[in-house]
């Protein structure tokens, strides 16, 4: 492009009345240009208006329905406080539609439903227990089947991420975990290993994680009064009968509650939705990392910053004299409570791994792995730390002078222990505030919600496509082995593909869902193309990969800046239960070198 | 809100949102998810003025300077009632601008800081004069000044002087 043209555009913007001699003011040839390039550029996007009307009057009702409540609840306030409470309720009934709607589950109803479920024994003591956060009920009962009294006591509510996220550890036999078929899953802790010989107290606890994002749980003693009484029961009352917590009339239940929108738990590894104010730049970062180092010797290799769309990182091609060696840092914020969070500092499945807490509460791993490649062996080690904000600080170092090259010297050059002072150190904090915080995360839950409801339903509808006869199933358009693949631009911002490949078999057998995202440059791709790579698995699901182009096609030249669904989106459908149904027979098997890891 | 009232709001929304939401790509430098939701949520609290018993008189420029502090108080927040786009816009592609120009605007904005962004917006897309823009964001005339010749010389480095043929018919 030439640099000489400096052609005044059309209608170029007229010139504002206030200081005309003085920059910026009067406008200058750039300024007119400038102008003109947004209008031109800017005119191409298009919105679903009348749907972002719908949204928009909605979310005010919505707004003025709260405020008329907020007032009537502050009004019953003052009643009650005056004496007057028996009005309150008056007031409160005949109120706003907002005030008469309910928020939990009256415990005469919960125990109802008990007395239907198990109608052969008797019920005492009926309590109603105060509400935890996110719960609809949480009640207490003694029963008793005939064979001695037992305590149950009974929460239903909104599995947050944590809950979702919990498992059994794998040498523990009194915690069990079942995925059940509809993609929910139940897991059952015992307090005492069975079989029950003595009248110790001992105690039950059952939960159902609902595929939608509900938990209800019972957990039973063998004593009416477990803290002040020994059992009157050598088993805790009901533990046989815990399918009793999927029953129907729970799910009735539950129905009555929607869940919040499930993509509002933004992923926590989202560097390219980040608000950063860009105070920090690849260069600075670097300059940071090389300033932690020993020894001074280090090219920089790659350096972006906190404005990014790919995420603050730094690799550095690190010398101290031994050979050549790569060293790298990754910044995030995550949701320190957040699956993320765990997958990140856990060493679950990893084999030379050591977790540590820090006096700060803040978590830290340091793992090493090796590898064998062209005759050498190449070493990886690696610190991660996670505060208890959320900071995530990853270094890592290689005794290679780069990711993919072989081995140059026998070690990387810090140790483990200057390798863990290096994520934990203070001197990243500046950077690391100038991520927002993540929000909180959640992993399961309806996909119906978010901006693009419709890409979720149109891979939803290839997912039952898939089921019905997958083996003549083949995905319209695609040219690999994935299952699914579409082009979308409906907001005028230009073409990006979304493809799905499916794995042939359920290979996460363990109680954790597992979930990876990677956002990077397409190797050997179009000019700026990058890709989103999300990698998912719920517990005793197959493994369902989800890449996303910024291009129409992996080789073609970028046409948008991102892909054209965010991160939330494409981790919703990367998890979404549709892919693990029963008649769901594998998918076409992989041509080799044709996988989205292996392009 | 009377059912006139309402009419009125409708016919305002639908003959805004299309602008406020191309104004919303530009301040998010093309994140359209997020631009939606910062619509949304202008609507949402232009409704809630609208329904009230003080009146706008320019509506126009009111939403705009919702949307431009809506977009510099957000802080990755996304509400829980966000209204899911069920029905795909039907609309026909639009291939008048390249997508290499589209890409180097859009990344060149991102490379600016959110309230030197808003400065652009508002004053290179909306026409806003200085103390217009400076009442838009609760700023001085100064910052304003200061935010827009920082964030033109940006742009004038990562843009260049291609900008001229990159606009030219």
């Amino acid at each position: 492009m030439s640099s000489t043209s400096h052609t005044p555009p059309a209608s170029p913007v007229s010139p504002t009345p206030e200081a005309p001699a003085t920059p910026p003011d009067s406008p200058t040839a750039f300024e007119a240009e400038l102008a003109e390039m947004l209008r031109r550029v800017g005119g191409t996007f298009d919105g679903d208006q009348s749907a972002l009307v719908a949204g928009g009057v909605a979310r005010g009702r919505r707004s003025v329905r709260r405020r008329r409540a907020a007032t009537a609840a502050a009004g019953a306030a003052v009643l009650s406080l005056l004496g007057t409470g028996a009005w309150a309720g008056g007031l409160l009934g005949g109120g706003s539609e907002v005030a008469r709607r309910t928020d939990h589950v009256d415990g005469g109803r919960i125990h109802e439903i008990w007395r239907q479920l198990t109608p052969a024994g008797t019920f005492s003591q009926q309590r109603e227990l105060p509400r935890g956060a996110g719960e609809y009920a949480h009640v207490s009962f003694v029963y008793d089947d005939g064979k001695g009294a037992g305590l149950v006591e009974f929460r239903m509510g909104r599995a947050d991420a944590h809950r979702s996220a919990s498992g059994c550890e794998r040498t523990d036999p009194r915690c069990r975990v079942r995925t059940l078929p509809d993609g929910g899953r139940t897991r059952t802790v015992e307090s005492a290993r069975a079989p029950y010989t003595t009248l110790a107290t001992k105690s039950v606890r059952s939960e159902l994680i609902t595929a939608d994002g509900h938990f209800v749980e019972a957990t039973v003693w063998n004593a009416p009064d477990p803290a002040r009484a020994t059992g009157t029961r050598k088993a805790p009352v009901l533990m046989y009968e815990m399918d009793r917590l999927n029953a129907p009339a729970w799910r009735q239940e539950l129905a009555r509650f929607r869940l919040g929108d499930p993509l509002a738990g933004e992923p926590a590894l989202d560097p390219a939705f980040l608000s950063p104010s860009g105070k920090f730049s690849g260069e600075r970062l670097a300059t940071l990392l090389a300033g932690m180092l020993p020894e001074p010797g280090h090219t920089v290799e790659r350096a972006r910053g906190t404005t990014d769309p790919l995420g603050p990182s730094v690799a550095l091609r690190y010398d101290d004299g031994r050979g050549a060696a790569q060293v790298t840092a990754e910044l995030y914020r995550v949701d320190p409570q957040g699956f993320s969070a765990r997958q990140a500092v856990s060493c679950r499945g990893i084999p030379d791994c050591a977790p540590a807490t820090r006096p700060d509460g803040g978590r830290l791993r340091v793992d090493q792995s090796q590898q064998r490649k062209a005759g050498t062996v190449r070493r990886a080690w690696a610190a991660t730390y996670l505060s208890g904000r959320g900071d995530l600080v990853r270094i890592t170092e290689r005794n290679a002078a780069s990711e993919a090259g072989p081995a140059t010297r026998e070690l990387p050059p810090l140790t483990t222990e200057r390798l863990a002072a290096l994520a934990t150190s203070p001197q990243w904090r500046p950077a690391l505030d100038e991520l927002p915080a993540a929000p909180r995360e959640t992993l399961y839950g309806p996909t119906a919600g978010g901006a693009r409801l419709e890409m979720i339903r149109s891979a939803q509808a290839a997912v039952r496509l898939h089921a019905r006869d997958a083996k003549k199933f083949a995905a319209p358009d695609c040219d690999g082995p994935c299952v699914y693949r579409t082009v979308w631009n409906q907001d005028g911002l230009g073409p990006g593909a979304v493809e799905v490949y499916l794995g042939p078999e359920r290979t996460n057998r363990s109680a954790e869902p597992r979930l990876t995202v990677r956002q990077e440059p397409v190797k050997g791709g179009g000019d700026r193309t990058v890709r989103w790579v999300f990698t998912g698995a719920r517990p005793g699901g197959r493994e369902v990969t989800v890449v996303a182009y910024n291009a129409p096609r992996a080789d073609a030249d970028a046409t948008r800046v991102g892909p054209p669904m965010n991160v939330p989106l494409l981790k919703a459908l990367a998890m979404d239960p549709g892919w693990n149904a029963p008649d769901i027979d594998g998918a076409k098997p992989a041509a080799p070198g044709r996988s989205p890891q292996g392009r | 809100m009377k059912q006139s009232r309402a009419d009125g709001f409708l016919e305002f929304a639908t003959g805004r949102t299309g602008h406020l939401f191309r104004s919303a790509v530009l301040l998010t430098s093309g994140d359209v998810h997020l631009a939606e939701d910062l619509v949304q949520e202008t609507l949402r609290r232009m409704y809630v003025v609208w329904g009230g018993r003080r009146r706008i008189d320019n509506p126009a420029a009111y939403a705009q300077t919702v949307l431009i502090r809506e977009f510099l108080t957000h802080r990755r927040r996304r509400s829980s009632s966000e209204h899911p786009l069920a029905e795909l816009p039907d609309t026909p592609q639009r291939q008048a601008v390249s997508p290499e120009v589209r890409i180097s605007l859009l990344q060149a904005l991102g490379e600016l800081a959110p309230k030197d962004r808003a400065v652009v917006v508002l004053r290179y897309w909306e026409d806003r004069s200085v103390e217009e823009t400076a009442a838009a964001m609760s700023v001085s005339t100064a910052a304003v000044r200061t935010r827009s010749t920082r964030a033109l010389a940006k742009l004038r480095a990562a843009l260049g002087a291609d900008l001229a043929d990159l606009v030219a018919p």
